[in-house]
């Protein structure tokens, strides 16, 4: 297993996605922060971190769609799969260590959002509270709807075997969101189990942060956060029941 | 103990099958060839043995432990290269070489492989910039590493030049002289008749023989080759004879049955004919192998 991790870390060590992403992010944060404080725009002290992090979080958003789509199948694109896939090791270790690296690299892009932050807050509003507050809530509700996403962008990578159509299909989920609600409040008032459908869970972000939007969801914060972990495991045990069957 | 026994496999792709209760086995520090044409199912056996594709029925055994979807410890002691190489294209070759490690070979080792496969010269560049042969050359290394006991490798020879192939057999036979086995299948049947000491020949997903290799190659028949003052004439009363001989360039040819020679001979004097020369020549392996597949073929269609 731990050859397994090396062998996934070694890759990255050695890709581009891991510089290149934080350059961008980095880049968006001094330009987030140049913006929100040039002329008449000057936002508060607080608001100023809180939208600069929030910048970040969208961009790893999206990164992390396509980090675990491309974990997922680019060892397929070339074949190279063969060699992880003729040894020793179980398809669930194999499985197992790339989610572990999905959630090394999210935790290195949160670390690296939070950095980014700090040096744009240090540069363009020095003074005041950095309102690590509600940074930080930023960050969980986040990471409850990468926690659907994730594991959704795995289980359509395994099906349909495409990067491109993986790493789309993610980035629509998750602007699908606000489409789907729309939807699903009208259908839901017909048929009430319909909010049990996963796309209504998209919303567990929103809620986390604004516990009105149960009237939307029509599940309390704690069902939203319940639904999200099941969902979670069910499309990521699907995921990886379609990955042990495939054939090189 | 056996290094690899592979026993009644049996695979469907969809309603297709592709193989039919294969069965064979490798023993010990040999090297064997598995032969066939193209689509006889060699890659799938291969496929099978690894893992890389499920099979419907049969059972595999490496070093006498059963070989499981789940339990692939076994496998620990086995490089492969099954249809073509496939290295990461954006890592160097040295890259894929310290990425596919265990951990178990040394860094020592692997310079040894590097030498040994002669990828030293390019190692340090990214593969994506191989040429076929250096692939190739990269793939067979990577089987090398984490001291394989049982070499599997599907058409290792394609893409090489020549001296790059004879260096490749050196290595097998080396590597067989160490103990370690080799399951190796080839079209390039003339390399493959210098190292192989065993041969399975599958036929439309068939074992359709399992033989070492010096008894193979004596059951093809050998060719007898005349050459008269009149060869038409010849060949007319070697037909009369009851043989069944043919015409080529300057030579009529027969198959040698056993004593064919003295009988043919008889009948050539007996016609008044000159005989200029008489040449015998062993079947090779290739002839062997299309006799075998020819008179396969047909049992099989007269079924
Ligand atoms: N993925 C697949 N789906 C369907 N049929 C397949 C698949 N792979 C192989 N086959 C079929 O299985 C049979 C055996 O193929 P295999 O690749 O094992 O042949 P081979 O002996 O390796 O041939 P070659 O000498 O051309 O490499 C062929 O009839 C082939 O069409
Ligand atoms: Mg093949």
């Amino acid at each position: 297993m731990l050859t397994l991790l090396r062998q996934e870390i070694y890759k990255q060590i050695h890709g581009k996605f891991y510089i290149g992403w934080p350059i961008v992010m980095l880049l968006a944060s001094l330009t987030a922060g140049y913006f929100l404080t040039s002329g008449k725009n000057h936002v508060d002290h607080q608001a100023f971190a809180f939208n600069v992090f929030n910048d970040n979080m969208d961009l790893v958003l999206i990164a992390m769609v396509v980090f675990a789509s491309t974990i997922m199948i680019g060892d397929f694109a070339n074949n190279t799969v063969k060699y992880l896939f003729s040894r020793q090791f179980s398809r669930l270790q194999i499985f197992i260590s790339k989610l572990v690296t999905t959630f090394f690299m999210y935790i290195y892009l949160i670390v690296m959002s939070y950095i980014f932050t700090f040096i744009s807050k240090m540069i363009f509003d020095r003074s005041g509270d950095m309102g690590i507050k509600y940074i930080n809530q930023n960050l969980f509700s986040i990471s409850w709807l990468l926690l659907l996403i994730i594991p959704m962008v795995m289980l359509v990578s395994n099906i349909v075997k495409n990067n491109g159509v993986a790493i789309a299909l993610g980035i629509v989920f998750f602007f699908a969101s606000s489409i789907v609600t729309a939807f699903s409040m009208v259908l839901m008032k017909k048929w009430d189990m319909l909010k049990f459908n996963p796309f209504n869970f998209l919303n567990v972000s929103t809620q986390f942060v604004d516990h009105s939007a149960k009237t939307v969801t029509n599940l309390s914060l704690t069902q939203m956060e319940i639904g999200t972990v099941v969902y979670a495991l069910i499309f990521t045990a699907i995921a990886y029941v379609i990955y042990n069957h495939r054939n090189v | 103990m056996k290094v690899l026994e592979v026993q009644n496999l049996n695979k469907k792709f969809g309603q297709k099958q592709a193989l039919f209760n294969v069965t064979f086995d490798v023993e010990p520090g040999t090297i064997l060839g598995l032969i066939g044409p193209n689509g006889a199912g060699k890659s799938t056996i291969m496929k099978s043995i690894v893992g890389l594709t499920s099979y419907n029925s049969g059972s595999i055994k490496i070093n006498g432990e059963s070989l499981t979807k789940n339990n692939r410890k076994s496998l620990k002691n086995v490089g492969s290269m099954i249809e073509s190489p496939a290295p990461y294209l954006s890592l160097t070759g040295y890259q894929n070489l310290k990425l596919f490690n265990d951990g178990s070979t040394t860094d020592g080792e692997i310079q040894e492989i590097m030498k040994d496969t002669q990828i030293n010269s390019f190692c340090n560049r990214k593969a994506k910039k191989y040429s076929l042969g250096m692939k190739q050359r990269l793939g067979i290394a990577i089987s090398l590493l984490n001291h394989p006991k049982l070499l599997i490798l599907d058409e290792p020879m394609n893409g090489l030049d020549p001296q790059s192939t004879h260096d490749l057999r050196d290595l097998l036979l080396k590597l067989s002289k160490r103990g370690i086995s080799v399951l190796i299948s080839s079209h390039l049947l003339d390399e493959l008749a210098r190292i192989a000491d065993y041969y399975v020949v599958i036929n439309h997903g068939r074992v359709v023989k399992e033989s070492d290799a010096k008894s193979f190659l004596s059951s093809g028949k050998n060719n007898i080759k005349f050459t008269t003052n009149d060869n038409e004439k010849a060949y007319n009363a070697l037909l009369q004879a009851g043989f069944k001989a043919k015409m080529s360039d300057k030579t009529v040819e027969l198959k040698d049955d056993g004593d064919s020679m003295n009988k043919a001979l008889a009948a050539l004097n007996d016609a008044g004919l000159e005989i200029q020369d008489v040449s015998k020549d062993k079947a090779d392996l290739e002839e062997s192998l299309l006799n075998l597949l020819t008179e396969d073929n047909q049992k099989e269609e007269t079924k």
